[in-house]
């Protein structure tokens, strides 16, 4: 299962959201993806997403619009490999 | 596990959640009134995973009740896993159960949010109505484990008329009030499409009538509910 | 050939009289044909006389005793096509109804509109409607487009208000409580009154406000901001006092049945918990239309609220039989800010009361993260979001907007003629939208026409130099029907039935809304695509398409009855298996593409859900997913014996046993009662997939 980030051009809180997803792939060895909206909207619906930036691991949200901190982020991608 | 169904969405069937309702067939009673008599046998034989897998993506839903049928019919270990691989997905779970079995029921309590059990009539009948010899002593058992869990769970009562009367109501709630049962809900009856062709024909008690048999419950248990269209509390 | 008329023709006066449409006898006079002929199509002299002669002719071999108008007018158009002179015939042919139609229509009413009773007014609507929905089709539309309609290419929606009105529109309540009102727009036919002075009267303006502009419209008439704009006039009141007048207001618009020949005012209001950010520095209007800058909306937190929460507890009440208010029709908004408020908890448990009661309410929900911090949602489905020059308005007072005309697009029918052929299917898509472009232009010269021929003196009133109706600011809305059944048709799944399938309907009406961008930008007008309101649409395109394409046609309902529809928009087949999680996700997915409007149903089968987790299911709606405006759907039985309202469609009464019941659902957003639907919403509502077993 893939960890993906949907991002777009001008956020502000993009780089944030990368930043802390690239690391957490890394650690846990998972495919690391990013889907910029507005190149890919029809992704991104599907997903449910229109705010960016926003986290999902496999097919789930796992966060909209809002960057987690390192630990929240492993945490919720944890519960779903289990 | 033998699956009966699902209902994706319900606001009614766990006090305080949203949850899906999951249907387990076969049960060892035979109630004349059962409205769910289609999976008191059969069902579809499936795993635990795949009980998980339709309400996984659910994230309408903070609960899920399991109901059947019986649910505590099913294989130990297997509703061992269920309840387990539900707790991880942080879903909360309510059990129905008819209380037919108090070792079961002792072991899965841990795992569980909410237990509501029948009480379908008082001990002397329950053999006659249930069809099992041995139901009203299983079933005090279970309330006993229930009433010592600390867990929150209710009691409740299908009031069938020409089964179920006043003097039958207070009976049941004095042995409730030995047990410390605190909250006591009696439900209408539907007659739609119940087990016993008879009772098809039989109209449910009216709302105002059932509220007169909880004031009697009343005496008894601390807080008692009536259940048909929606909730009241007597 | 004849060069003058020769007195010796003229033996017909002896015997022949004319019955004229001008309810006269008159002696038939061969010169009238030519005069009108001249006049009314252009032709030249020669050829009316030729044509008169003709008439003339065969009129004396019928050797009648009287003839009417009506009768010589359609000789003369047989005489017009035999010399394939088919525009002059068009303008010389009469509109009307044949006498069995009329008799039908008096006697029985028709059931294709939801809203309308059988009554003696609603008789001359339809009889009217006839005539101008005719006239609309022969006369302001060209050929092709009509014939578009026609065919089931394309569907317009309210032909019969094609040539006199706009669509839809929300008011800003500010502008009459500042201004007063003169409901004809002039004053001239009409009292003229003042600014409210007091709370009873501005309320009473609130609903007359609504009551003229449908006059001048075809559909629903808003009111944004309500309990905000009213909350200065309630400052000093009681709670009690505040309920009365929500209770004045809600019976107002849902007892005054005189709108479009006897219909209530297609109205709906916004409610807002407090004051939102938006309005809260804005200086208010306060009684007697007195605006001073040192006193805002913000200073009127208290009121709003108190309001609010008067004008839900109407609606939970119900009206005095206790059936429930179906107009004016309550729309919440969801916004982020108020979470933190106070009391928003209890007060939304008390809106889903009314939720768990009746299902009217609509939500509104700004946290799906899309939406700007306002949107203006009204009648059926419309969301607007506002540009600057709307923000401009806001801030002075009179922030307006609306719909000129919606125009759908038939989606199967394309899937029916591109035989899996993609490229085809994205050409004929952009071929039916530009149609349906072509179909709004005409709309807006036809509205800009009759403003300066002053037959819509509400929407003329001036607004600081401009008409209170602009007609290039309101949105041109393009709609679309049946997405399912064109993906079923053309790639062999329904929606739900494959994540291919989805997203290529995703792709379709991400397509009509960049054709729609492009022309705005283009027109520098509001191109929008909306999730059209398909009451008669969705029945009346697959009946066509049956017909047409019988065999290749993906319908629901009954083939046999005839009793087919086509699923709304976007929306999942109504009948399909699909958990609500999954139908939400799916058709959350398209609200973000529809700027001019969005909805989705939820329908509820519990007869008596729990209020507060209804709220947290709507809670988790608005945070989980991309729907933008829903409400949930309630089936419902009013008992006529005992009055005894429960939940579902019973064929019996719970309570009493009576077989004397009315059934109440929702159709296009209004709740209707059901034995006033057509033969396919009828099905629709028992093909329906309702959230639990019940
Ligand atoms: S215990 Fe429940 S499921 Fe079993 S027969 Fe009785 S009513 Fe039916
Ligand atoms: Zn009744």
């Amino acid at each position: 299962m893939k960890l993906i980030v949907f991002t777009k051009k001008d956020c502000p809180q993009c780089p944030n959201a990368k930043a802390i997803a690239k690391e957490v792939a890394e650690e846990l060895g998972l495919e690391y993806e990013e889907i910029d909206i507005e190149k890919d909207l029809i992704t991104a619906l599907q997903f449910n997403v229109a705010s960016t930036p926003s986290i999902a691991f496999g097919e789930e949200v796992l966060f909209r619009g809002e960057v987690p901190t390192k630990e929240q982020l492993k945490q919720e991608i944890l519960k779903l490999m289990k | 596990m033998l699956w009966g169904g699902i209902l994706d969405l319900s606001t009614i069937d766990f006090p305080g959640k949203l949850c899906s309702v999951i249907f387990f067939a076969g049960c060892p009673f035979r109630c004349p009134y059962c409205q769910n008599h289609r999976l008191l046998s059969g069902g579809i034989k499936v795993g635990v995973d795949e009980i998980v897998e339709a309400v996984k993506r659910n994230y309408l839903i903070d609960g899920v009740c399991l109901t059947g049928g019986e649910p505590l019919a099913q294989d130990l270990e297997e509703l061992l896993e269920l309840l387990r691989r539900l707790k991880d997905l942080g879903l909360a779970v309510k059990i129905d159960t008819n209380g037919y079995y108090p070792e079961k029921l002792s072991k899965v309590l841990d795992l569980v949010d909410y237990v509501a059990m029948d009480f379908k009539t008082t001990p002397e009948r329950y053999a006659e109505l249930t069809g099992r010899g041995d139901s009203a002593e299983r079933v005090l058992k279970s309330l006993e484990i229930l009433a010592n869990s600390g867990i929150e769970y209710e009691v409740r009562t299908t009031v069938v008329p020409t089964i179920i009367d006043g003097e039958e109501i207070e009976k049941i709630s004095e042995v409730l009030s030995e047990f410390g049962v605190r909250k006591y809900v009696l439900q209408q009856f539907r007659n739609e499409d119940v087990l016993d062709e008879k009772l098809r024909n039989v109209e449910p008690y009216p709302k105002g009538y059932l509220l007169e048999l909880g004031r009697i419950a009343k005496r008894n248990v601390p807080k008692v509910i009536v259940r048909c269209e929606g909730e009241e509390e007597v | 050939m004849p060069e003058t008329f020769d007195t010796e023709y003229d033996h017909n006066k002896e015997f022949l009289t004319v019955r004229t449409s001008r309810n006269m006898l008159e002696s038939f006079d061969r010169r009238k044909i030519v005069q009108s002929l001249i006049k009314e199509t252009g032709i030249s002299k020669e050829i009316a006389e030729e044509i008169a002669l003709e008439v003339e002719e065969t009129i004396k071999k019928l050797k009648l005793k009287f003839i009417s108008a009506p009768l010589i007018r359609e000789i003369v158009n047989v005489k017009l096509l035999e010399r394939r002179l088919e525009d002059a015939r068009r303008d010389y042919t009469r509109l009307g109804l044949p006498v069995y139609d009329a008799t039908q229509i008096i006697e029985k009413g028709v059931r294709e509109n939801a809203n309308l009773q059988h009554n003696p007014e609603t008789i001359h609507k339809l009889v009217a409607d006839w005539v101008m929905k005719e006239y609309a089709l022969l006369k302001a539309l060209p050929l092709h487009l009509a014939d578009a309609h026609m065919r089931g290419e394309i569907h317009i929606h309210d032909l019969e208000y094609f040539v006199t009105r706009p669509y839809c529109f929300q008011h800003d309540l500010r502008w009459f409580l500042k201004n007063g009102l003169k409901v004809d727009g002039t004053g001239e036919n009409t009292a003229v009154a003042g600014p409210a002075k007091n709370a009873e009267v501005a309320i009473l303006h609130a609903a007359k406000a609504l009551a003229a502009a449908q006059t001048n419209f075809a559909g629903g008439q808003g009111l944004d901001f309500f309990n905000v704009w009213l909350a200065p006039y309630m400052a000093g009141k009681t709670y009690k006092e505040i309920k009365q007048l929500a209770q004045m207001f809600i019976y107002e618009l849902s007892q005054m049945y005189v709108a479009r020949g006897g219909q209530v005012v297609f109205s709906d209001i916004d409610i807002e918990y407090g004051v939102p950010k938006i309005c809260q520095d804005l200086p208010a209007v306060l009684p007697g239309g007195v605006v001073k800058d040192s006193i805002t909306y913000g200073d009127f937190e208290e009121e709003a609220i108190m309001f609010a929460r008067a004008l839900t507890e109407v609606y939970l009440e119900g009206d005095y039989v206790g059936k429930p208010f179906f107009f004016p029709k309550p729309n919440y908004k969801l916004r982020r800010e108020c979470f933190k408020k106070e009391g928003f908890d209890e007060f939304m448990i008390l809106v889903h009361k009314v939720v768990a009661k009746y299902g009217s309410p609509y939500f509104l929900n700004l946290l799906a993260g899309y939406l700007p911090d306002n949107v203006f949602a009204q009648c059926c489905r419309l969301v607007l979001s506002p540009d600057n020059t709307d923000w401009e308005d806001f801030k002075n007072g009179c922030m307006r907007t609306g719909s000129l005309q919606v125009v759908t697009i038939n989606l199967p029918r394309i899937a029916y003629e591109s035989n899996g052929n993609d490229e085809k299917l994205f050409e004929l898509l952009e071929e039916r939208m530009k149609l349906a472009r072509e179909v709004i232009e005409i709309k807006r010269d036809i509205i800009l026409k009759r403003m300066k021929q002053g037959s819509l003196p509400f929407l003329t009133q001036d607004v600081n130099g401009e008409p209170y109706y602009r007609v290039d600011k309101v949105v041109r809305s393009i709609g679309f029907v049946g997405l399912n059944e064109m993906l079923k048709a053309h790639t062999g799944e329904e929606l739900h039935e494959s994540k291919d399938a989805w997203r290529f309907g995703l792709e379709v009406i991400k397509r009509m809304m960049d054709i729609a961008m492009e022309w705005s930008e283009e027109t520098g007008q509001r191109w929008v695509i909306t999730q059209t309101p398909a009451e008669s649409a969705s029945h009346r395109l697959a009946l066509l398409d049956l017909k047409e394409f019988n065999g290749k046609a993906v319908v629901q309902g009954d083939v046999k009855t005839g009793a087919v529809y086509y699923t709304n928009s976007s929306h999942v087949r109504v009948s399909a298996d699909v958990p609500l999680f999954e139908r939400l996700r799916i058709e959350g997915a398209f609200h973000p593409l529809c700027n001019g409007g969005m909805m989705a149903h939820v329908w509820i089968g519990e007869s008596s859900p729990n209020p507060e987790l209804l709220w947290e299911l709507t809670k988790k709606i608005a945070t989980k997913t991309l729907i933008g405006y829903w409400a949930y759907t309630k089936d419902m039985t009013f008992c006529r014996d005992c009055k005894n309202l429960s939940g579902g469609i019973k064929k019996s009464c719970p309570n009493c046993g009576s077989s004397n019941v009315e059934w109440y659902s929702r159709v296009t957003g209004y709740y209707q009662r059901v034995s006033g639907w057509n033969d396919g919403k009828r099905k629709e509502l028992f093909d329906r997939k309702r959230v639990n077993l019940g």
